[in-house]
């Protein structure tokens, strides 16, 4: 632990958002603005025969109704992430063939939201309609492609040991044991819907978004609007959680066609309703997973396949189910095979969501070798035990020194898990109306996107005259704390504090460009970025300090915001700065450009223990221990608020949170009433804690929390009660109704 | 149809015109500037919107404005309107009780308005006060420990940290 | 909304009433309704929560009125709820936020017939009449099993609206409310049941009231049942009994439907422990 780092420190811009003063997308109103309403598919799949807009236009303050006519007809992939990212382009910005309930057609525009919303009402198209496709595993056989010349079963992403060489094994072992899991879409549901201005003016065209990929909506925007890069401006105002939801392109490419179209600036501000059906979810999936195991607990090798359920557009498809690929990999050791692929489906489009494809894949290989254990008799601690990685024992470079064992080790420590088992066992012998269970799981995600693709940041810091600092990240922070992290890293290294750094909101015309924020890039990458720009800001005053009191650089130290030669106060920031401007003619600021070498991994072993009523099949969480490999902490406090949020997630995949669909492919879960979030009273106590020995390259050795967080939730969960009913169980969100069935059984 | 709605926000009388049918949610951030008060679902299960009116919380995103004729209502604009935070805001930023921030204006109210009427809650307590209030990003503990940082008066009145 | 009316008192309200009124008692479930895209523009809209005659608790020897527009916050915090009628102080504080709480009302809670209303079972408990007055001034009282027909529908005239709910004291009965909500319980069947029970020095059953909630269209009380049972001691095989004939009767009225797989067998295990609850 440093003077800061690894400290507890609360978010930065705390103080806005604790008096309401923090301004948002949906909050902000420019001169001369209108409101734009989405018109919505409201069938499932077919095609757009006619839309009747005469009598919206009658109504008094409707400006204009757009559609697919108006709108630029060039495919995009929404999911872009640079310049020439070569994935699969399906989408537009609205469409005349619609293939999911929320399926953009058009958009109102007025003069109030009001109004628009009235007009909205009086809209109506006629379709021609084709029999939707809503399961992965029928969409991946049928003869019907939902996107003409893409075959719905995007790609497929083969890897890990030989196949040849797994079904080998897995016939020699004693037992096979297979399982077949599905598990539902669910929404990311930050608490700020979807919101966008589009202003377009003087040939330049201004995006403010609820996004967390600025400069990947600069460049949609420049393809699909023809406009150069310099011409086109994002900004993110404060971001009200995103969690990979708003990764992606939604509404930005609408607003903006829309601004050009009636030189006006527009807003579209999603309802709630309309966040859950027209953004992103996460992946649907059908897991098999096969495994050959011996009688002594020895799992030979497993055959881990996944479809995905990635909806109606090509979307993030590949890449999730490619970053899913090699996670499995990076946590157990032993020979597993992966086959993923992509489907899609009428159903909405699927994207980025906390963890990007690991949480499917560690429920997957949790509930199945809980259940290997439990028939052979064995803890499936112990069991597991015995097949995950070794601390030293594997590339360095991409996994990083894996800690996965220490915090199972830990974990069971801290959760009396031996002892907490007698317990139960009394407990459940005891009691006739309740009964208990305990469950672990494990779950691994990395830190980066190296080598997938480049994974660069510039970053730019600025002495001011009164010693204070202003810092240019285009970090997307969305209330996680990366800039948080970032100024602690900073103010570690120049001596200053988190208040002296003032950061800029991200906008891609004033700050050096980034990648989009995903793959809890945060800290491991942005992180060592201001780490890099600190050294070089540390480098420029004592450069100055050289000038101004002809001394030896190497004797120079800072301390406390001033420059020390040995023990003796030389001067403050401030009289650098203004050495600098005076006699130097300059302004002290530094600019970097850093790049990933490696994604790290980051892992975590999560206990739980729930009760579940025998007369209800009610399941509550009585106690909840995760201890995670992060590296080294740098904000203790943002840490354990990220993993406990994480956690919260994870309890609502795992008992409450689901996208279903009805046979037309409405969505049934539709607004908060139906589905359920967490809330106060349903969480446990949670125990946290960190293993920080992993020597990991990150800055001060720091690799990633925020995705990890959630992984190992829902399987915990899922085993715990499992344990709790003594049987086993896949269904995922495990309800009570499921519950009592199985008991009943 | 328009009509004229006479009533107290944050200690001030306002008088202004509003649509018949308007929630308050959209009078407070529309016609008032309001802008603190967040929607988050508009069916009242979020608590983003929260807002206290007599006294007490409610959901201002289904509550109709027009109903709101000689109420007192307060937003989380009239915690600091004399420049001091509530010790709630003061705990809230020193817990870290927040992240994203879209949430915390109605937990900051919630807060105060479930000490207010339970000066010793208990925690199970504190959490059913706050069970009208999702949280997506911190899983709820340090906005817990928040408030009962506020119950064990460890801010004074001052909003001045005692610790 | 075509007229939007805020009367101040009973009398002024009567005014208003018309064919094609809608009231305001909290709010709660109409701007949802609003929200969801339920036209009011040809409703004349009646906002009752002005009315300060039209808000609290009355006792008068056994009878309690509670008036219409009280809210659910309100009731819990009654003291005279709290000594005579604790389970509906309970089933008001389990109904949905502090906020929900704080704004819906006992009457919008019967006037919206909602199958899933907490209050409902405790207010059938206690034997709760409906009191009614039409725009003439006339009042009339009605069961509350009379007034609630079927889900969202009641008996209440176009020229009425709801100006309270009386209800019995059972102060001296030991009572009991539950619930399986979506919340807390984690899923999406609904259930609530509220029980009272009243004995006799020897330990037989003097009186007893057992009402469930959320199971069938209309919340049920099993006069049968509470009949059968008057005069006798709760025996283990005698809770076990009831509680598979209430749930006999409970899936014969409900027929063979996917959300009586799941609640049949609850409400069997639930009457069950309650009742044993009740005798502890």
């Amino acid at each position: 632990m440093g003077r800061i780092i690894g400290s507890k420190t609360p978010i930065d811009d705390a103080l806005a958002k604790a008096t309401g003063e923090a301004i948002y997308t949906g909050d902000m109103k420019l001169a001369n603005m209108c409101y734009g309403k989405l018109i919505l598919s409201t069938i499932a799949f077919g095609k757009v025969k006619s839309i009747d807009y005469s009598e919206a236009l009658k109504i008094d303050g409707v400006i204009d109704v757009l559609t697919y006519k108006d709108f630029p007809s060039d495919k995009y992939n929404s999911a872009l992430r640079f310049k020439d990212h070569g994935i699969i382009k399906s989408e537009t910005v609205v469409s005349e063939t619609v293939r999911f309930v929320g399926d953009r057609i058009g958009v109102v525009l007025a003069e109030t939201l009001e109004i628009a919303e009235k007009a909205l009402k009086t809209i109506s198209v006629e379709y021609e309609e084709y029999t939707p496709i809503l399961d992965e595993e029928e969409a991946a056989v049928s003869a019907t492609n939902i996107h003409e010349g893409i075959s719905n079963k995007v790609a497929t992403i083969a890897t890990g040991a030989d196949a040849d060489k797994v079904a080998e094994l897995i016939k020699s072992a004693d037992l096979i044991f297979e399982d077949k899991i599905k598990i539902p879409m669910v929404n990311q549901l930050s608490i700020e819907t979807f919101s966008v201005i589009g202003d377009y003016r003087a040939k330049k065209l201004t995006i403010y978004a609820t996004t967390q990929n600025t400069f990947a909506i600069r460049v949609l925007a420049s393809d699909v609007y023809k406009m150069p890069l310099n011409k086109v401006v994002v900004i993110q105002p404060t971001l009200g959680g995103a969690f990979g939801g708003k990764l992606e392109a939604v509404t930005e490419l609408v607003a903006a066609g829309a601004s050009i179209k009636v030189k006006r600036p527009v807003k579209i501000v999603l309802s709630r309703k309309e966040s859950m059906i027209a953004s992103r979810t996460r992946n649907g999936a059908t897991i098999e997973v096969k495994s050959g195991v011996n009688k002594d607990g020895t799992i030979l090798a497993t055959d881990f396949r996944i479809l995905t359920n990635t909806g109606a557009y090509v979307g993030s498809a590949v890449n999730v189910i490619g970053a899913m690929s090699h996670k499995l990999l990076k946590a157990y050791k032993y020979p597993l095979r992966y086959t993923g692929s992509p489907v899609m489906t009428n159903t909405p489009i699927a994207g980025a969501m906390r963890g990007y494809g690991s949480p499917q894949a560690f429920i997957g290989m949790n509930l199945h070798i809980n259940r290997i254990a439990n028939e052979l008799g064995m803890d499936p601690i112990e069991m597991t035990m015995k097949h995950l990685v070794d601390k030293n024992e594997v590339d360095l470079l991409t996994f990083g020194n894996p800690e996965l064992k220490a915090c199972v080790v830990r974990g069971q420590e801290m959760f009396a898990w031996d002892s907490k088992k007698k317990e139960i066992e009394e407990f459940n012998n005891k009691n006739k109306d309740f009964t208990r269970g305990i469950g672990f799981g494990i779950g691994a995600h990395g830190a980066g996107v190296y080598p997938a693709h480049q994974d660069c940041i510039n970053l730019l810091l600025r002495l001011n005259e009164d010693g204070s600092f202003n810092y240019w990240s285009a970090s997307h922070d969305m209330g996680n704390g990366s800039l948080t992290a970032q100024k602690m890293i900073i103010s570690e290294i120049i001596t200053t504090e988190v208040a002296d750094i003032e950061s800029t909101e991200v906008n891609t015309e004033t700050c050096p460009w980034n990648l989009g924020d995903y793959a809890s890039r945060g800290v491991f990458v942005e992180g060592e970025g201001a780490l890099k720009l600190a050294l070089a800001m540390k480098e420029a005053i004592l450069d100055v300090a050289v000038l101004k009191h002809k001394v030896n650089k190497e004797a120079l130290t800072l301390k406390d915001k001033h420059v020390y030669l040995g023990n003796k106060l030389l001067c403050n920031f401030s009289e650098i700065a203004m050495y600098a401007q005076k006699e130097l003619q300059k302004e002290i600021s530094v600019l970097i450009d850093h790049h990933s070498i490696a994604g790290r991994t980051s892992y975590g072993a999560h206990f739980a223990e729930v009760e579940i009523d025998k007369s209800s099949g009610s399941v509550k969480v009585l106690d909840y221990v995760a201890v995670h490999d992060s590296g080294t902490v740098i904000n203790r406090m943002g840490i354990e608020g990220q993993l406990e949020g994480g956690i919260q997630m994870g309890l609502g995949y795992a008992l409450s949170e689901k996208m279903t669909f009805d046979e037309k492919g409405y969505l049934l879960e539709n607004n908060l009433k139906k589905y359920h979030l967490f809330n106060s009273t349903e969480m446990p106590k949670i125990r946290t804690d960190f293993i920080e020995t992993g020597d990991n390259g990150g800055p001060f050795g720091a690799k990633s929390i925020s995705e990890c967080a959630v992984v190992p939730v829902a399987p915990t969960i899922i085993n715990a009660v499992a344990n709790a009913i003594g049987k086993h169980t896949t269904s995922i969100p495990i309800s009570k109704e499921e519950v009592l069935n199985i008991i009943n059984k | 149809m328009k009509i004229q709605l006479n009533t107290t926000i944050n200690d001030l009388l306002v008088s202004v015109e509003i649509e018949q049918d308007a929630r308050l949610l959209d009078v407070l951030r529309d016609n008032l500037g309001l802008l603190g008060t967040k929607e988050g679902c508009g069916v009242g299960e979020c608590g983003a919107c929260t807002v206290i009116i007599n006294g007490k919380t409610a959901n201002s995103c289904i509550t109709l404005a027009a109903s709101m004729e000689d109420c007192d209502i307060k937003t989380i604009e009239y915690l600091s309107k004399d420049g001091e935070l509530h010790p709630m805001q003061e705990s809230f930023i020193d817990n870290s009780a927040l992240q994203c921030g879209f949430c915390t204006p109605g937990f900051v109210l919630s807060g105060i308005s479930l000490l207010e009427r339970n000066p010793k809650a208990t925690t199970e307590e504190i959490k059913e006060g706050l069970s009208g209030n999702i949280c997506r990003c911190t899983g709820y503990e340090q906005i817990i420990k928040a408030v009962e940082d506020v119950r064990d008066k460890k801010y004074n009145k001052d909003g001045a940290s005692n610790e | 909304m075509l007229n939007y009316f805020r009367p101040k008192t009973i009398n002024e309200c009567l005014d208003y009433i018309c064919d094609d009124r809608v009231y305001i008692a909290g709010g709660t479930d109409l701007l949802v309704e609003m929200k969801n895209g339920h036209d009011l523009s040809k409703n004349t809209v009646i906002d009752l929560t002005h009315i300060p005659e039209l808000s609290g608790v009355k006792r008068e020897n056994d009878e309690i009125e509670i008036m219409a527009c009280t809210t659910h916050d309100n009731v819990v915090l009654n003291k005279d709820i709290n000594q005579c009628l604790r389970a509906l102080s309970s089933a008001c504080r389990s109904v949905g936020s502090p906020q929900i709480r704080n704004m819906g009302t006992i009457g919008g809670s019967v006037g919206t017939a909602s199958p899933a209303s907490d209050p409902m079972p405790a207010l059938m408990l206690a034997d709760g009449r409906v009191v009614l007055i039409n725009k003439k001034g006339e009042t009339r009282e009605e069961g509350l099993e009379d007034f609630i027909v079927k889900p969202g529908v009641t008996t209440l005239k176009n020229d009425e609206m709801i100006l309270s709910i009386k209800v019995k004291s059972l102060k001296e009965y030991k009572q009991s409310f539950f619930k399986i909500g979506r919340r807390k319980a984690l899923a999406i069947a609904r259930l609530n049941f509220a029980m009272a029970i009243l004995k006799n020095d020897d330990e037989t059953i003097k009186d007893i009231k057992i009402v469930i909630g959320a199971a069938l269209p209309v919340t049920k009380r099993f006069y049968d049942i509470e009949k059968m049972l008057v005069g006798k001691k709760l025996t283990e095989d005698l809770i076990e009994q009831v509680s598979k004939e209430i749930s006999e009767q409970v899936l014969a009225i409900a027929g063979p439907r996917k959300s009586s797989e799941y609640k049949i067998p609850v409400i069997k295990n639930v009457v069950n422990s309650m009742l044993k609850e009740m005798e502890v």
